[in-house]
C-alpha cells in the first residue's frame, strides 16, 4: 500500500495540467466499460 | 484538451476490473464527503474491502444468509410497508417474508421487471417446489401512475409491501421527492412510501441488511405511521437514519453510492484540504482524480502503467 500511495503522490505532484477551471463528472457505462468524462 | 500519450489497452477481464475500481473510487469520494474516511490509508483500506465485496460470488445467499434473516426479522401482526435499501443481500427479503407465510407485493421499476420477475419466480420455486399463486406474490410497476393506489389495495387485502426506498423511479418531475440528512449532508430521496403509509394507514418498517463474512446483520426500527403530509420528510428520515449509523465498512455495501457520486459530485468541493489522488480508468485518457476537490489531472502512459502495476499488486490477493 505504501509504495502505491507514494507513487500516486509523486505523479500528482509532477503533473502540470490540472484541470483548474472545471470539475469533471465521471459517468461509467457498465455495458461497454467506457468511462465518459463530462465537464460541468 | 489533449492526452499526453495513449491510454492502457485492455482485455475484457481488465475492463471489468477497471469498472470495479472506478466504482470504488466513487465510493471513496462519497465516504470522504461524509467524513467517514480522511487519509490515503483509511481510503485504500476501505477500497480493498469494497473490492473484496464486489468480487464475491453472487447468489450464494440461500443457505448462508436466508436462515439468519428468518431468525432475526422482527415478527409483526398484520401487513407492513417494508422500507428496504439496496445494501447487503437485500434480495432475500422477499423470500424471508414469503417463508413466514406472508403474501407480498413488490414494487419494481420497469427496467428491472423483465430481468427480475423470472428471478423472483425461480427463487420461489426453489424454496417451495412450485410456482407462486396470486395470493402469495404480486408485482407492481413503479412507472404506473396508479402504482400507489395498486399498493394501497394490496395492503388492504393483507399483502405486505416490499419497496426499495433508495430507488429513483415513479412519479415525474419534482414531485415525490423530499430531503433527508445522511451523515450530516443533505440527500434528495423518494417519499412514495410515506405517502402510501398515509393513504393506507399501514405503518412503515425500515430494514437494513449488511454482512460481515458469513454473518448477517439485520437492523430494523419499530413501526412508523404517517398521518399527514407534513410527516413525509420525517418518515423518510426515520428510514435513512439506520443507514447513517453504519460505519464505513458496512455502508460500502450500499449499491447506490456510485450513483450518488454522479449526482452530487459538483457539490463535493473541499478545495482547501490536502488533495487525495486516485487513478481512474477513462476511455483514451490516463487520469488521476483528487477526491477532495474533484479536480482531474492527466498523466503520461508510462506513469499510469506504473501506478496500474502497483494497484494490481495492492489488490493481488484477488
Amino acid at each position: 500500500m505504501e509504495q502505491f500511495i507514494h507513487e500516486i503522490q509523486n505523479v500528482a505532484e509532477t503533473a502540470s495540467n490540472i484541470l483548474d477551471a472545471k470539475q469533471g463528472l465521471i459517468l461509467l457505462t457498465e455495458n461497454d466499460g467506457k468511462c465518459n468524462l463530462y465537464y460541468i | 484538451m489533449n492526452s499526453t500519450s495513449s491510454a492502457l489497452s485492455v482485455t475484457p477481464v481488465a475492463k471489468e476490473n477497471h469498472i470495479f475500481w472506478n466504482q470504488s473510487v466513487k465510493l471513496a469520494s462519497m465516504l470522504y464527503h461524509w467524513k467517514l474516511v480522511d487519509s490515503y490509508e483509511s481510503i485504500l483500506t476501505i477500497i480493498y474491502i469494497h473490492q473484496t465485496y464486489l468480487r464475491q460470488e453472487p447468489f450464494k445467499h440461500d443457505n448462508i444468509f436466508l436462515p439468519q434473516l428468518e431468525k432475526q426479522l422482527p415478527k409483526v401482526d398484520g401487513p407492513r410497508i417494508w422500507a428496504c435499501f439496496h445494501i447487503g443481500p437485500y434480495a432475500i427479503m422477499a423470500r424471508a417474508l414469503i417463508r413466514r407465510g406472508y403474501g407480498i407485493a413488490i414494487l419494481l421499476k420497469d427496467e428491472v421487471f423483465e430481468e427480475q420477475y423470472p428471478t423472483y419466480m425461480q427463487q420461489f420455486k426453489r424454496s417451495f417446489g412450485r410456482k407462486p399463486n396470486a395470493s402469495e406474490l404480486q408485482f407492481v410497476r413503479s412507472s404506473s401512475s396508479k402504482s400507489l393506489i395498486q399498493l394501497k389495495q394490496l395492503l388492504k387485502k393483507g399483502y405486505h409491501v416490499i419497496c426499495y426506498v433508495d430507488g429513483e423511479e415513479g412519479g415525474s418531475g419534482e414531485r415525490g421527492w423530499t430531503q433527508v440528512q445522511l451523515y450530516n449532508k443533505p440527500l434528495e430521496v423518494r417519499m412514495g412510501m410515506a405517502i402510501l403509509s398515509q393513504l393506507s394507514g399501514v405503518p412503515i418498517r425500515p430494514v437494513v441488511l449488511t454482512t460481515e463474512g458469513e454473518k448477517l446483520m439485520v437492523r430494523s426500527r419499530g413501526d412508523l405511521y404517517v398521518n399527514n403530509r407534513e410527516q413525509y420528510s420525517a418518515a423518510m428520515q426515520y428510514c435513512y437514519q439506520m443507514l447513517g449509523e453504519l460505519p464505513a465498512e458496512e455502508i460500502l455495501q450500499w449499491e447506490c453510492i456510485p450513483r450518488l457520486f454522479d449526482k452530487i459530485a459538483r457539490d463535493m468541493r473541499h478545495a482547501a484540504e490536502k488533495p487525495i489522488w486516485l487513478p481512474v480508468y477513462a476511455k483514451e485518457k490516463n487520469m488521476l482524480l483528487d477526491i477532495v476537490s474533484g479536480k482531474y489531472v492527466e498523466v503520461s502512459a508510462e506513469q499510469f502503467e506504473k501506478m496500474d502495476a502497483l494497484r494490481q499488486e495492492f489488490l493481488k490477493p484477488f
